[in-house]
């Protein structure tokens, strides 16, 4: 029997981001009703993955990124977390402690308390990766089967935490990744593949310490988009949704040009393939203007 | 020094090889649009001055941890690291640090999560809590007395 994946929604989405952890669960409990060896389940006793402190509490941080991994590996599950800075923080933390014996050894007597240990066993997946590497391209395809709405042509966003720092594991080439790509065009659209800005920063991050900041940021990154000529903007992550959605009006009136571009999380849109309801998947909350998107769908 | 600032930069990337390149600043976002923050500067600075200046002096936290400096940099030098160290280093020293990174602190020792649960606004203006959406309300973590000791340990 296949390992189960335990999927982690984090603080974000689990308190304002909504569509993510509703897209996210629609889409993958129709893999897993399909495909049995998937074995897809929530994350047991959630709590912060630490990644918005680290720079603050690092000792905190670290805690709380290692629960999570304990907590997958006294389930012998794998780890799913569903949004970058989860991942990257939790990632980052089994980088740590599987290579330092005497951390491994304080982070445990801490872990104690909580009745939890953790020896290195569990496997952390990025939302990319688990649909490219797990689910596959093929069975996407599959899945989708003659559903068609005609080309539409996407600019993929990874974020900057699905592949960077590059000298920690990666599931795709840090410089140039595919993967993303492949799974949008596995859904039947048009990925392109390079465009102005591909890999550069959504600005979320800079929204508590600088927020002007981050709307130039956010901005440089979504006319790098528009310049592609794409139809749409897709990302897997809460925190470059909410920069590049719902902060769009905000970014267009700080910018020399106006900015529209219509930005989904990719399970939303794969939920519409798919035939979900627009509510169900969160497109309601979604703020740019995705009814562009939405008419393609309307039978 | 405590645990981690030992432990998670048990390689803290030497800054006394940084050749100046500048390849850090030219490829950081927030430096394109903010003059006075400049990744290469900290390094520089890292090297010559006395951390306590550098802290009390520069605005340190325009970096968006895009961590595009880290992959650019020839020599591994990891400015966006640098800038992290001394981040932790004026929040150990007491020193004040943005106000949403406090909030955050408290709300995790509070209920285990970053942020407080809200309402929110769809494109309609209708507001939807959790249950609405068919979410249910949100978990708490079930060891939440145990986890805050051990956060409160850690503070």
């Amino acid at each position: 029997m296949n390992r189960s994946i335990l999927v982690y929604v984090g603080c974000f989405s689990s308190t304002k981001q909504y569509a993510l952890e509703m897209s996210n669960r629609v889409v993958l409990e129709a893999f897993d009703s399909k495909y049995e060896e998937l074995h897809v389940m929530e994350f047991p006793n959630p709590a912060c993955c630490g990644h918005p402190i680290r720079s603050i509490k690092p000792e905190m941080w670290l805690y709380l990124a290692c629960r999570l991994l304990a907590i997958a590996e006294e389930r012998g599950s794998d780890l799913l977390p569903i949004c970058n800075g989860c991942y990257l923080s939790v990632k980052e933390a089994k980088t740590v402690i599987d290579s330092n014996p005497k951390y491994m050894a304080k982070i445990n007597d801490l872990l104690k308390e909580e009745g939890l240990k953790y020896t290195g066993k569990t496997r952390v997946y990025h939302t990319i990766e688990y649909f490219h590497d797990v689910i596959t391209p093929n069975r996407i395809r599959e899945l989708v089967g003659e559903r068609t709405v005609g080309t539409i042509n996407v600019a993929a966003h990874y974020g900057c935490h699905a592949l960077r720092p590059k000298h920690l594991p990666q599931f795709d080439n840090p410089k140039n990744p595919q993967k993303f790509e492949n799974i949008i065009d596995a859904i039947g659209f048009k990925s392109i593949r390079d465009y102005p800005m591909k890999l550069e920063c959504c600005g979320a991050p800079l929204m508590a310490p600088n927020p002007v900041l981050g709307l130039k940021v956010g901005g440089a990154k979504l006319s790098g988009a528009l310049k592609s000529g794409a139809d749409l903007m897709l990302t897997t992550c809460p925190y470059c949704l909410e920069m590049l959605d719902y902060r769009q009006e905000s970014i267009s009136s700080i910018s020399e040009i106006e900015i529209s571009m219509p930005v989904m999380y990719y399970q939303q849109i794969l939920g519409l393939v798919l035939g979900f309801d627009p509510r169900d998947l969160g497109l309601n909350f979604n703020m740019s203007p995705v009814e562009r998107i939405l008419e393609r769908f309307k039978k | 020094m405590t645990l981690i600032v030992e432990g998670y930069f048990p390689e803290l990337p030497n800054p006394n090889v940084c050749y100046n390149c500048f390849r850090c600043t030219s490829g950081c976002p927030s430096a394109f649009f903010i003059e006075e923050f400049r990744p290469h500067r900290f390094v520089a600075k890292f090297k010559w001055t006395e951390l306590e200046e550098i802290i009390s002096k520069e605005f340190i936290w325009d970096c968006s941890k895009c961590f595009k400096c880290i992959d650019l940099c020839p020599q591994e030098v990891s400015p966006a690291v640098v800038i992290e160290y001394l981040q932790i280093l004026v929040a150990k020293r007491g020193k004040p640090i943005p106000k949403a990174y406090e909030e955050m602190i408290k709300n995790i020792i509070e209920s285990g999560y970053a942020f407080p649960v809200q309402e929110v606004s769809d494109r309609d203006f209708e507001t939807f809590t959790r249950e609405d959406l068919g979410l249910g309300p949100l978990r708490k973590p079930s060891t939440i007395t145990q986890l805050r000791k051990i956060l409160v340990k850690l503070k």
